[in-house]
């Protein structure tokens, strides 16, 4: 009886690990257009990525990813919109080498070429700005002693049509001293012609005194600052939307008054934080869908709510 | 090997993780507590115009991103605008026991102001060329002063060094059942996180708490260089405790950082928290700083190997309550900073 109970156990169990179809990844490479259209990249598995997933590599579709796992990390590439991130395991070797060349321009370099050379448009790259990753360790009653450690580097490089910034496509990477790619994000989608034009008309508007004038007068903020970009959703968004946008980046300010006696404002930094707003071509204010989010429809009260 | 194993096991469904969970379940947090504020004016608690817009869609998009219906995580409380009380983060009468820092809690996460204290000398002295110069703090600040590095190549960007000095820091709420004048100091030990029955009592909070990881998505989280000054007393057992450390200029108010944090997790559960965390500057447009600044995490314990391991931590292993904090006479941090730099030693943020 025993055995028998421990038989349907082991069935049901397997049952369970049946594998979960694995959709298939889109193809690496450019992403042709037609009619005008921005192409796009694609970004990709082992096939065109020079990250390494290690031993034991397979195909898993998990948590809205396709993803190719191994016991160094994963290539996670998104089913619902194409972007693609590599992620070390948390104890991978390849956290531990040095960043790749002497300087962060050549690590900046390996990068950009490392992508064009995959199929991301040269001509859309505007330029590339490097990160720097830094460590400590040490006794916390001897701050004074921290040294922090340089790490790596990481590279992202910034998308630019005609001169206009498309600030939510990246590319960027992590490289270590023998040229492998220790991390990697890539979402860089082909983009319509009519954001384009958009944008140009945008452009033209603010170009001129008069029609900067007008479309100034209709925005409820100083678009003196503004500038012209192509916006789209994030990687973290199924729904694609773009739009050209006037982006005027606003400072809020940070809380003070009764509450805080002592306030003083930090003259080292630009006090409160930003908050970057969105009009159209039309003046019209507009949000991506990931500022749009809001779940308090979809979630049930969790308690203050009830009081 | 143990990872391939591992994503066997999750792949096996919820049958599967009943038979992992029955041998963890005594020592795991899967539990999500999310804070978020825009509203600052209802109530005339703050100063007109400082209203947030972005907290509640990027509190949202980590709940979003963290809890796909095959998820392992679970929403334990969102709290938005006037919901969020200063009680809910303070250790007074065990009220954070209740929500932020609530046993069985993985993941707190708190999107909102920082407030803005004293920092600057007055008047101020830029130009500084070494942290000696630096002596007279401003009103509401203390020693010991700094020289703040920026400006130059390899230096934080936009600005020029400056003698600055220490101040507690708060996060500012507007809650409307708020005890702490809408403020919660999380340097001057209004605040304890994660003590638990795991890490013991050593911070003399009892063992009633239990969140691993806190985040604080807020303006000046930290400040250089005073980041452990800033934070060890609010560390009672987490694991760790990831925010941004603003340089030359503030963090931005971005719908996104939440989600691409915790794409992190669904990207690869092995994956290393405190990265997913630090990396989030490289897919947010401007790197989600306006200005100079860096993404930070710290972890504490009673060892040094131990407060490195916790910035190692896979999201599985952010989950085991048995590696909760033991003590705090070590610490590990890691700064990814938005500009590139070739300094290797503590110049980087301080001419000394």
């Amino acid at each position: 009886m025993r055995k028998h109970s421990n038989g349907i156990a082991a069935l049901i169990f397997l049952a369970s690990c049946a594998t979960p179809q694995v959709p298939p990844a889109p193809r690496p490479g450019l992403i042709a257009v037609s009619n005008g259209d921005v192409p796009g990249y694609q970004h990709g598995g082992t096939e065109v990525s020079k990250f390494v997933t290690g031993d034991h590599t397979e195909w898993i579709f998990q948590h809205g990813y396709i993803r190719q796992a191994g016991d160094e990390g994963t290539i996670a590439i998104s089913a619902g919109n194409g972007s693609v991130f590599s992620v070390p395991n948390a104890t991978a070797s390849a956290l531990r080498s040095p960043a790749y060349g002497a300087s962060p321009q050549d690590h900046e370099r390996y990068v950009r070429d490392y992508f064009v050379g995959r199929g991301l448009p040269a001509s859309q790259v505007k330029n590339a700005r490097t990160m720097t990753l830094l460590e400590a360790t040490g006794r916390a009653d001897e701050i004074n002693n921290t040294i922090p450690r340089l790490t790596a580097y990481y590279s992202v490089l910034e998308r630019d049509i005609d001169g206009v910034a498309v600030p939510d496509s990246f590319a960027w990477a992590r490289v270590n001293t023998d040229g492998r790619v220790v991390q990697e994000g890539v979402y860089w989608p082909s983009l319509p012609a009519t954001a384009v034009a958009d944008a140009m008309k945008l452009r033209d508007l603010l170009a001129r005194p008069a029609t900067r004038r007008a479309l100034s007068a209709r925005l409820p903020v100083d678009a003196a600052s503004g500038v012209v970009t192509i916006r789209h959703s994030s990687a973290n968004e199924d729904e694609f939307e773009v739009f050209a946008s006037l982006d005027v980046a606003v400072h809020v300010p940070a809380p003070s008054t009764r509450a805080a006696p002592n306030y003083r404002p930090l003259q080292s930094i630009a006090g409160g934080p930003v908050v970057v707003r969105h009009f159209d071509v039309n003046g019209q204010e507009r949000l991506l869908p990931q500022e749009r989010l809001n779940l308090r429809d979809k979630l049930p009260a969790t308690g203050k709510e009830l009081q | 090997m143990f990872g391939s194993a591992r994503r066997s096991i999750l792949r096996c469904g919820p049958v599967g993780l009943v038979f992992v969970a029955i041998g963890l379940v005594a020592c795991q947090s899967n539990g999500l507590v999310v804070e978020s504020v825009n509203d600052y004016t209802t109530g005339g608690n703050w100063g007109a115009g400082a209203n947030l817009s972005n907290s509640i869609a990027n509190g949202d998009g980590f709940i979003k991103a963290m809890t796909p219906s095959d998820s392992e995580w679970k929403l334990t409380y969102r709290f938005t605008d006037r919901n969020v009380w200063d009680t809910d983060f303070s250790q007074g009468d065990n009220w954070d026991a209740l929500y932020f820092d609530k046993p069985g809690t993985a993941i707190s996460y708190y999107t909102g102001h920082g407030l803005t204290t004293a920092y600057d000398e007055v008047p101020e002295h830029p130009g500084c060329r070494s942290s000696s110069e630096c002596t007279k703090p401003p009103s509401g600040a203390s020693p010991p002063g700094v020289c703040k590095a920026a400006g130059s190549p390899n230096y934080a960007p936009g600005d020029v060094p400056r003698c600055v000095y220490y101040s507690d820091r708060k996060l500012a709420v507007n809650g409307s059942k708020d005890q702490f004048g809408h403020l919660v100091n999380y340097s001057g030990g209004q605040v304890a996180w994660g003590e638990s029955p795991n890490s013991g009592s050593w911070r003399n909070v009892g063992t009633n708490g239990g969140t691993n990881l806190v985040v604080l998505d807020a303006s000046f989280g930290v400040l250089a260089t005073y980041w452990v000054r800033q934070t060890i007393s609010a560390m009672a057992g987490a694991h760790m405790l990831a925010t941004i450390m603003p340089v030359t200029g503030d963090t931005a108010n971005v719908a996104d950082r939440g989600g691409y944090f915790a794409g992190g997790w669904a990207q690869n559960p092995d994956g290393a928290v405190s990265d997913a965390w630090l990396t989030t500057m490289n897919s947010i447009p401007g790197s989600g700083i306006n200005g100079g600044g860096c993404n930070f995490v710290i972890a504490y314990d009673n060892s040094p190997d131990r407060a490195g391991r916790h910035l190692s931590e896979s999201w599985s292993e952010l989950r085991n309550d048995g590696w909760d904090a033991q003590g705090n006479q070590f610490y590990s941090a890691r700064w990814l900073c938005n500009w590139p730099s070739t300094i290797r030693d503590k110049s980087i943020f301080e001419l000394q």
